[in-house]
């Protein structure tokens, strides 16, 4: 049994205890004898691999942060071609250690995780070097583009996430040549959620194939931010105009939405997922619902006063909308349990 | 309610060795964390919205304390009368806790209106852990906490008034109390009253405070790491070693000397020490979800620390290098340690 799976079990075993306990089924003095039974957790090589993993992540992301900083803060003490060997050398010591180590083990994975944060920031040194511009799409592009095949050669969700980040802030940027700069423009993200939403799919169906997609994290992560992304240019669309526009920026979302509520439906059935689509749906609903009845009694029946009832009528919606959701949730936890 | 065979094996384990005696409990199916998230954000936007229908209703709200108080007294109760009855039903508690939070808003803005601000605010903070006791519901209780926290902040930046943003104190007061309530959470089996919800509501609103701490608002006025900023980044850094200490013992001296040379290099960096604070911490009481807002915490404040002003760019480049750096030799060292001890 892994170190991970070893702790999840006594973290089952706590939360039991913890739930017998608030339901009264224990008793002060029984939860202290069934601790006492369970043993000290976690034990001392269960710390000893927590700690290995967190020192090496945090400190592998840390490194990456110090170079990324120190990049940025275009320290001229430092001449060109020392700034430009360095950043080549510090990836290839990056790439040689990931290549000694494997990818199998997490050393192996984390310096190719820290090489890649390291790409991008050479790439941002020769933009800098040459004054091609910071913070452009091309450079987050050729970014992306260059640190796919170590991607797939990592095999790692963590490695994929911060590629999906890359490509994110690319496209984001990449967006705002239309509008606006740095996001400033809400229309601009909703192509980075119609992006997340096409990758959850695409995550769904290679985690059918590859193991290293098999987690949760990654469609939930994707999830969140395809569904951030998309519901405030919905709810922008309301609230932006002197009447709700019901333009491309809805349709965007209700077909994400539609999508994910389909795609959850016929493979796994994450509760999580359901969740946030239902927070995205009361949050969308409820601002539209609230623009459309402002609009009917001020245009159509001439009112110009708010009614205070439509106040608390939105307010009782939302409680039944979130109540339903719920409801369905538990049904569909209590379906599981049973099968 | 259900029974399910992990919870079976462990009752029966449990008996075995004499711990409890019986059958296993039927299982009562606590609130997932996506629920109590759904929850929690519909009761904030119906709690909005029934504030909406009173501002409505009563013109003026703000100018008429009396009708403010009484509204919010009225839905508080009202509230607390639906926890009673609710028992799980989703309801039923859904709109206590919007009730809650609209009468809790409501009685602040008459307090602010007859006591003056920090006077209102304070008495916010004591309703907030007043409810927090009475209304025995876990979002509720977080809710509570949040509002609490809330107060907190904002008698903080009344008090300190030479900042045009949010005064830097709050983000050690509430990185301690969470530190506090978690390890008096640590005994929740024993004792009554849950404190877990009060520690949550209070890690996030650290983890928000040391994000958007430093976030001037009105005309730019920077004039670098005052008194104030120096006390609050020493106040968290200490959390550190405290946490290392409560973990480890105090005989244990080396990881408590690596934690207080990691609270050093992270100084001016609270927001990596507060991160690394809950991550132990939930790793110790086996709280997954802590674990990942204490990483995920971590990461997001290196990409805002970027945009901190107060230490120079370069300087944060040092600091975070020589932090890196410094966990991964340890992390070599303790391996050919334990690969010599194996040999």
């Amino acid at each position: 049994m892994s170190e991970w799976q070893h702790w999840r079990n006594m973290v089952a075993e706590q939360t039991q205890l913890r739930e017998w306990r608030r339901d009264g089924a224990l008793n002060s003095v029984a939860t202290i004898a069934a601790r006492t039974a369970l043993g000290p957790a976690p034990d001392a090589a269960l710390w000893r691999w927590f700690l290995d993993r967190l020192a090496l992540w945090l400190g592998v992301a840390l490194c990456a942060a110090g170079v990324i900083y120190f990049i940025a803060a275009n320290w001229d003490e430092i001449g060109k071609f020392t700034r430009l060997f360095g950043m080549q050398a510090l990836m290839i010591a990056g790439v040689a250690v990931a290549a000694r180590l494997g990818p199998a083990r997490t050393g192996g994975q984390a310096a190719l995780w820290l090489s890649m944060v390291l790409l991008g920031g050479l790439v941002a040194l020769i933009g800098q070097t040459y004054q091609t511009g910071a913070d452009t799409w091309e450079l987050f592009t050729l970014w992306t583009v260059l640190a796919l095949p170590w991607a797939f050669a990592g095999r790692h969700p963590a490695i994929w996430l911060l590629w999906i980040a890359m490509a994110n802030i690319a496209l984001g940027l990449w967006a705002d040549t239309f509008y606006s700069l740095w996001f400033d423009d809400i229309r601009n993200i909703m192509f980075v959620g119609v992006f997340d939403t096409a990758l959850y799919v695409a995550w769904g169906v290679a985690s059918m194939r590859w193991a290293e997609f098999a987690g949760r994290a990654g469609p939930r992560l994707l999830a969140a931010a395809a569904l951030l992304c998309l519901s405030l240019p919905a709810i922008n669309a309301a609230i932006d105009h002197d009447t709700p526009k019901f333009g491309y920026e809805v349709c965007a979302w209700l077909l994400a939405i539609l999508m994910l509520v389909a795609f959850e439906l016929r493979r796994s059935r994450d509760r999580a997922v359901f969740a946030m689509i239902l927070v995205a749906v009361i949050g969308v609903s409820t601002v539209w619902l609230y623009q459309c009845v402002k609009f009917v009694t001020h245009y159509v029946f001439m009112f110009h006063d708010e009614p205070a009832a439509l106040w608390l009528v939105l307010a009782l919606l939302v409680l039944v909308e979130a109540t339903t959701g719920a409801l369905w949730l538990r049904r569909m936890d209590l379906r599981e349990t049973r099968a | 309610m259900s029974f399910d065979h992990a919870s079976q094996t462990l009752w029966v384990r449990l008996r075995t060795a004499g711990a409890v005696t019986g059958e296993a409990p039927a299982q009562n199916d606590g609130l997932p964390w996506y629920l109590a998230g759904l929850i929690g954000v519909s009761a904030w936007i119906a709690a909005g919205l029934l504030f909406g229908f009173f501002a409505t209703l009563f013109d003026h709200i703000r100018n008429s304390p009396g009708i403010a108080a009484t509204a919010g007294t009225l839905c508080i109760a009202a509230a607390l009368a639906l926890l009673r009855i609710a028992r799980s039903r989703d309801f039923l508690e859904q709109s206590a806790i919007a009730l809650s939070l609209v009468g809790q808003l409501l009685v602040n803005i008459s307090f602010s209106e007859w006591f003056g601000d920090i006077a209102g605010w304070a008495g916010s903070a004591a309703v907030a852990l007043v409810l927090y006791v009475l209304g025995a519901q876990a979002m509720h209780r977080f809710l509570c906490g949040a509002v609490f926290a809330v107060a907190v902040v904002a008698i903080c930046s009344e008090f300190d008034t030479n900042y045009n943003g949010l005064s830097p104190m709050p983000l050690p007061i509430l990185a301690w109390l969470a530190f506090a309530a978690w390890w008096r959470a640590e005994d929740e089996g024993i004792r009554v009253l849950p404190l877990s919800p009060l520690a949550w509501a209070l890690s996030l609103a650290a983890l928000l405070m040391a994000f958007i701490g430093d976030v001037q608002w009105g005309p730019d006025q920077y004039t670098g790491a005052s008194i104030q900023t120096w006390i609050a980044q020493i106040a968290v850094a200490l959390l550190l070693p405290m946490t290392v200490w409560r973990l480890a013992g105090v005989r244990q001296w080396l990881p408590l000397l690596c934690a207080i040379a990691f609270a050093l290099i992270w100084l001016r960096a609270p927001g990596v020490s507060l991160g690394m604070m809950l991550a132990l911490i939930a790793f110790a009481a086996h709280r997954p979800a802590l674990l990942a807002t204490g990483l995920i915490g971590t990461g997001v404040y290196l990409v805002r620390y970027y945009y901190q002003l107060d230490v120079a760019l370069l300087q944060k480049s040092y600091w975070l290098l020589l932090g890196g750096v410094g966990l991964l030799v340890i992390r070599f060292v303790l391996m050919r340690a334990a690969r010599g001890d194996r040999a």
